[in-house]
């Protein structure tokens, strides 16, 4: 299966600080990757390149075998990469339709004519069947965010990366079972595996290794700033996965079959 | 005030909290309006009440204008300058360059909303906060306007320029009346329904996300102080025809008195919740206390302090209720 995502030798500098040296990442169509390492081991980088807010310093990237160059996050999100960021990035006092629309909030048609008139009632309707997409129990979308629940959050985020007009074929997710409890993870988790089953190809961060064990296909480690092993989680250990985190072990590259 | 709040009960605080931003407001406007006519037959008769709306009219509409910036999450307090400003340029175009009336409104108002754009613009380009930039701009249209009339009074206007502040329909409906209720069903319709209000919100409500959906900040910055300088413009008018006579030292402290109408109507301070309807419910209130004290014959720096009391209250309770839901 030809990856739907190529990096390679991605190395980007901030100062004196490799953040990343020579990584090398490939994500395969209909996959969970999980993406682990310490802190400051790179990941949230390496995932800015991939969403266009920064540009690496060397190393290149594909699009389904295409050379891409990415300057904007509205770029990637063209070619159909969301990403759902740690904080999530909602409007806190806007209820869950109107996070879900915003920046691209349906309006009153006049003829043939858009009118910068909210279309309140079609953005109503359309907002329940995403959630109902997604499986989301949202018990009152016209709710304002700050009165939801971690999970619930996340599930609009989720919807809204979802709520997009490209069709989507890679959904990154910075950190998404951090700020919750157990109950709110395993539904997180459901709605990931409820995806994978729709053939939504996600790129996960998580620091939780019971969680990459829940719901990765495969698991890419880095270590300050360089690669450490890409494995099957099927075909590997806990044990295993944190001596690559910890970098007492690393795996040779031309041994990966990416 | 959180100290009483430990020793008292809290949740009747917050229930009551609440109930204000619900509607306790209304209930407030109609406790104190029945409670002035019953204090002093004056409150009730019609010259007291024209004078009354008239004043709602002006505060009313430069508080709309707030409400837009503050629910961008800003704050505009050159406002009372921008008002005495444009109220002396209308002056002097129609007393000294003899330029015609209807011509005269329409360029006052247009450069006052310039005046907004301009703050807007320095606001979103330059990052330099809304309170540096409007404070500054507070200064600075209250110098030029001390510049250029000096101590002059200029007064007697013809009736276009008295219409806004002074015409009255089957001789007791104000027109001010009019035209703030059609800037408040505009407003409100801006602010709920369009494109327009959901962004300034937005962008209010949370920068980075808003930002990250790709919605303009600059633009949308820029667009909230143009409105509240519209306002200002409208409500120059409004104030010239009432007065008859405008000067310099026109419009003092309209910044307080709007901000203050803004957050007792219910917007968020802190920007992505604003209700146009509450903010003229709030400059209905702030003027039923002026109007009382007047009638009373209490001091009236009273009122200043009446008006710095409440403001902080009526910031403090949402705030506190906010906190404690949050846990
Ligand atoms: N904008 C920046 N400017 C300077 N240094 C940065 C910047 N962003 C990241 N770094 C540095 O690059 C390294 C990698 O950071 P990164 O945020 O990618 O780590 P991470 O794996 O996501 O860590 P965490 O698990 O804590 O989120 C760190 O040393 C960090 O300090
Ligand atoms: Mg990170």
């Amino acid at each position: 299966m030809d990856p739907i995502i190529s990096m390679r030798g991605i190395v980007k500098h901030f100062g004196g600080v490799t953040a990343l040296d020579h990584v090398d990442l490939d994500i395969l169509p209909g996959e969970v990757h999980a993406l682990v390492g310490d802190n400051g081991a790179g990941k949230s980088t390496l995932i800015k390149i991939l969403s266009g807010v920064y540009t690496p310093d060397a190393g290149e990237i594909r699009v389904d075998g295409q050379l891409v160059k990415f300057s904007s996050p509205r770029q990637t999100r063209r070619l159909g990469i969301e990403v759902i960021y740690q904080d999530l990035a909602l409007v806190e006092d806007f209820d869950a339709v109107s996070n879900l629309f915003l920046g691209k909030e349906r309006r009153i048609m006049l003829g043939s004519q858009t009118l910068p008139i909210l279309n309140q009632s079609l953005m109503y309707r359309q907002a329940l069947q995403i959630f109902e997409r997604v499986r989301i129990k949202i018990p009152n979308v016209r709710q304002r965010i700050f009165y939801m629940s971690g999970g619930q959050r996340q599930g609009v985020a989720i919807g809204r990366a979802l709520n997009s007009d490209n069709p989507i074929r890679l959904l990154i997710m910075d950190e998404p079972t951090a700020a919750l409890g157990v109950e709110e993870t395993s539904k997180v988790l459901d709605l990931i595996r409820h995806l994978k089953t729709q053939g939504v190809t996600i790129l996960m961060i998580s620091h939780n290794l019971e969680d990459v064990f829940a719901v990765s296909d495969r698991i890419t480690a880095l270590k300050t700033g360089r690669w450490t092993a890409t494995v099957r989680t099927a075909e590997t250990t806990k044990e295993e996965v944190v001596s690559y985190i910890v970098g007492a072990k690393t795996q040779r590259p031309e041994s990966v079959n990416f | 005030m959180t100290v009483r709040v430990g020793i008292y009960s809290s949740d009747l605080l917050v229930r009551g909290a609440r109930l204000w931003q619900r509607g306790g407001i209304y209930l407030a406007l109609v406790l104190i309006g029945l409670g002035l006519s019953f204090l002093s037959p004056m409150f009730l008769t019609r010259l007291n009440l024209i004078e009354l709306v008239n004043y709602v009219a002006i505060i009313g509409i430069v508080a709309i204008g707030q409400t837009f910036v503050i629910a961008g999450r800003g704050i505009d307090l050159s406002v009372g300058s921008v008002v005495a400003f444009t109220a002396c340029i209308m002056a002097t175009f129609v007393k000294d360059y003899s330029i015609p009336p209807v011509l005269t409104v329409l360029l006052g108002v247009v450069i006052a909303t310039c005046i907004g754009a301009v703050h807007g613009f320095l606001i979103g380009r330059l990052g330099v906060p809304d309170l540096v930039v409007t404070l500054a701009g507070l200064e600075v249209w209250r110098g030029f306007t001390y510049l250029l009339f000096e101590e002059r009074v200029i007064s007697r206007f013809d009736p276009f320029m008295r219409f806004a502040g002074n015409y009255r329909f089957n001789d007791w409906l104000p027109a001010a009346v009019i035209i703030l209720l059609v800037f408040m069903v505009i407003a409100t319709g801006i602010m709920k329904y369009t494109l327009l209000g959901r962004y300034i919100l937005a962008i209010g409500g949370n920068r980075k996300a808003s930002e990250y959906v790709g919605i303009n900040y600059y633009r949308y910055k820029t667009l909230s102080y143009a409105i509240s300088g519209f306002a200002c413009g409208i409500a120059a008018w409004i104030l010239l025809g009432r007065l008859n006579a405008v000067q310099s030292s026109l419009a003092v402290g309209y910044e307080l008195q709007s901000v203050a109408a803004v957050v007792i109507g219910g917007s968020s301070l802190f920007g992505g919740v604003a209700s146009v309807m509450g903010t003229v419910a709030g400059a209905l209130m702030i003027a039923m206390i002026r109007n009382g004290l007047l009638i009373g014959g209490v001091n009236f720096y009273w009122y200043m302090i009446i008006l710095g009391i409440l403001l902080v209250v009526s910031v403090a309770l949402p705030a506190w209720e906010r906190r404690k839901e949050a846990r």
